[in-house]
């Protein structure tokens, strides 16, 4: 593979996966924060949120701690599975679920809310099972929320640099993702590889956030209220 | 017991609903009562949308809640039809997708029960279109095939007319009760408009403050609606408060009268529809009055009458008949036969003697 396309593919792969963790994890925690009445609420919603204002090295920080071979996760990591997380692909993929949490749960959960709740009675009412009754009635109607998470999912991960440099430091092939090969070209002073890469990233982010701001209204709304 | 059978409480923060009642299969019940009175949740109660706290639920002696036996029947497997106020449908779905949601077998077969639906219901040519683009009345009719499709043992409707203009009301009223009137369908229809109730109704229920006051034909509780709450909520305006009882006769500050039975130690008012008042131009006859205003509607006249105590009674007459003019003392006689005594249904055991009791309901669940 040519050595410039590495760290783009090794980009798309890491938010493919990201996404695909963070959709089975944030489709139910989002459905829970959107019903629940339960008093602690608040505090799963402030925990959700914290990636969205610390900044990506104190995140990055504790995750090294708490990942690395001294952490208990990274001890129990490595007790299942004989390798370490920090540094590893799959370390990558760990941090970057935490980091992009909140860009997938917060427009789902909007969604949820929003949802016509007499609708899933009465899909319920009908007959139809709870599995049933969130992929014919709840998904569809939340549509807008899910393609809105999906993107802004995969686009954050894309983008990330902070967290990713702490957690998975820059081994071509392994973690040296786009923003970090960027990074690199740019200290040894090779402008030329660095724009073209920057160029791609551009491209690509604008791809992935077009479909988002056309045509409709309800996903311009739940972007505005997740970008605010 | 064929029918619904309901004995339940349940807490909801301030409000408790305590219903204990039976209503039978094959004819439609009208829930009456006004907001917060408890009919809504009555209603999920049974779909299995609200949990009771304690109590049962038996429908077709098929039992769906039994809380001392920990016993709780999804409303995914209940039977039951449940039309919402604002009819939930599936927006994002087509008219016949919306109908065939709940049906199961073959596609062929569902496919034909929904045409068969759709004509039923007039709504042929309508099967591919959007809920979204159709009328308030095209909307109900698709709400209600959707309900009655699966064939529940049961339909229960939230408020089915709130959101129908007055004109097409009177029409969809009498679509609905052909509807479920040939199929022989036991339903129960929640509402707060009385004439809504009694163009429908084979029977009715009242409720007030989380209880059913009141349960019986609806000619008989038009007629002697027993609680004080039921008569209100029919819109009985004659109603005096009752101080005390000795045998045939009670009364209070507005005076006294004679009944033709003695009189229950709980009644704590008496009713009487304004057309059973008698006006006797004699003061010395009956209950002494002055007439305060005579107002006319229609084929008929309102005579309002004032007691000494500043008591109203409203009096209707034939619009041909006599009437004393504005200031005149009059006499007004309650004929025995006509005076109901009425308890206070949300405060007296009494009221649960006045629904029809689940007699079945141990053999049902043993």
């Amino acid at each position: 593979m040519n050595a410039d396309m590495a760290p783009f593919v090794l980009s798309i792969q890491l938010a493919a996966m990201t996404l695909a963790v963070l959709l089975v994890i944030g489709l139910p925690l989002a459905w829970w924060l959107a019903m629940t009445k339960s008093p602690y609420k608040p505090i799963i919603e402030a925990i959700n949120a914290l990636p969205l204002v610390l900044p990506p090295t104190v995140l990055g920080f504790y995750l090294l701690v708490f990942l690395g071979p001294q952490g208990w996760a990274g001890q129990m990591w490595t007790a299942l599975f004989g390798q370490p997380l920090t540094f590893t692909f799959t370390g990558l993929v760990v941090a970057s679920c935490i980091y992009s949490l909140p860009f997938v749960v917060q427009p789902l959960q909007g969604a949820f809310e929003r949802l016509d709740r007499r609708t899933v009675e009465a899909s319920l009412t009908l007959g139809a099972s709870w599995p049933r009754t969130f992929l014919r009635v709840v998904l569809p109607q939340a549509r807008h929320g899910l393609l809105t998470a999906c993107v802004l999912g995969f686009a954050h991960t894309i983008g990330e640099f902070g967290v990713v440099l702490m957690v998975g430091g820059n081994i071509p092939g392994e973690t040296q993702v786009l923003s970090i090969a960027i990074y690199e070209h740019v200290e040894a002073l090779d402008y030329a590889a660095a724009g073209s890469m920057s160029m791609m990233l551009v491209v690509l982010s604008f791809l992935g956030l077009l479909p988002l701001y056309t045509k409709s209204r309800k996903r311009r709304r739940l972007l505005r209220e997740v970008t605010a | 017991m064929r029918g619904v059978c309901v004995q339940a409480t349940l807490q909801q923060g301030m409000f408790k609903l305590d219903v204990k009642a039976g209503f039978t299969a094959g004819g439609v019940t009208a829930i009456l009562g006004g907001s917060g009175a408890g009919k809504s949740t009555l209603l999920r109660l049974i779909a299995g949308l609200e949990k009771a706290k304690r109590g049962q639920v038996v429908v077709n002696d098929e039992p769906w809640l039994d809380t001392a036996q920990k016993l709780f029947v999804p409303p995914q497997r209940r039977s039951v039809g449940f039309m919402f106020q604002d009819y939930a449908l599936f927006d994002h779905m087509s008219v016949a997708a919306n109908i065939a949601y709940g049906l199961k077998g073959p596609h062929k077969e569902r496919e034909r029960a929904v045409e068969l639906w759709l004509a039923c219901m007039q709504l042929d040519k309508l099967g591919a279109r959007s809920p979204e683009t159709l009328s308030g009345g095209q909307r109900q009719r698709v709400a209600l095939a959707r309900a009655l499709a699966t064939d529940p043992s049961v339909l229960l409707m939230d408020e089915p007319f709130s959101a129908i203009d007055g004109h097409l009301k009177s029409t969809l009223i009498d679509d609905l009760r052909d509807v479920v009137r040939d199929q022989q369908r036991t339903v129960l229809m929640v509402t707060h408009n009385v004439s809504e109730a009694r163009a429908i109704a084979d029977n009715i229920g009242v409720m007030a403050g989380g209880r059913l006051v009141r349960l019986g034909g609806a000619d008989e509780v038009f007629d002697d609606p027993r609680a004080y709450e039921a008569a209100l909520m029919i819109g009985w305006q004659n109603l005096l408060p009752v101080v005390w009882v000795s045998g045939n006769r009670l009364g209070g500050a507005w005076g006294a009268l004679d009944l033709d039975r003695p009189a229950s130690l709980d009644a704590a008012w008496i009713g009487i529809r304004p057309e059973r008042i008698r006006i006797e131009a004699e003061p010395g006859t009956g209950l002494p009055s002055t007439v305060k205003a005579v107002r006319e509607f229609g084929p008929i006249r309102e005579i309002e009458c004032v007691l000494g105590n500043g008591a109203r009674l409203i009096v209707h007459k034939a619009w041909d008949a006599p009437v004393p003019a504005p200031g005149t003392r009059v006499g007004v006689v309650l004929p025995a036969e006509h005076v109901r005594p009425l308890v206070e249904g949300r405060s007296t055991l009494l009221a649960d003697q006045m629904v029809a009791p689940c007699s079945t309901q141990k053999e049902a669940l043993a």
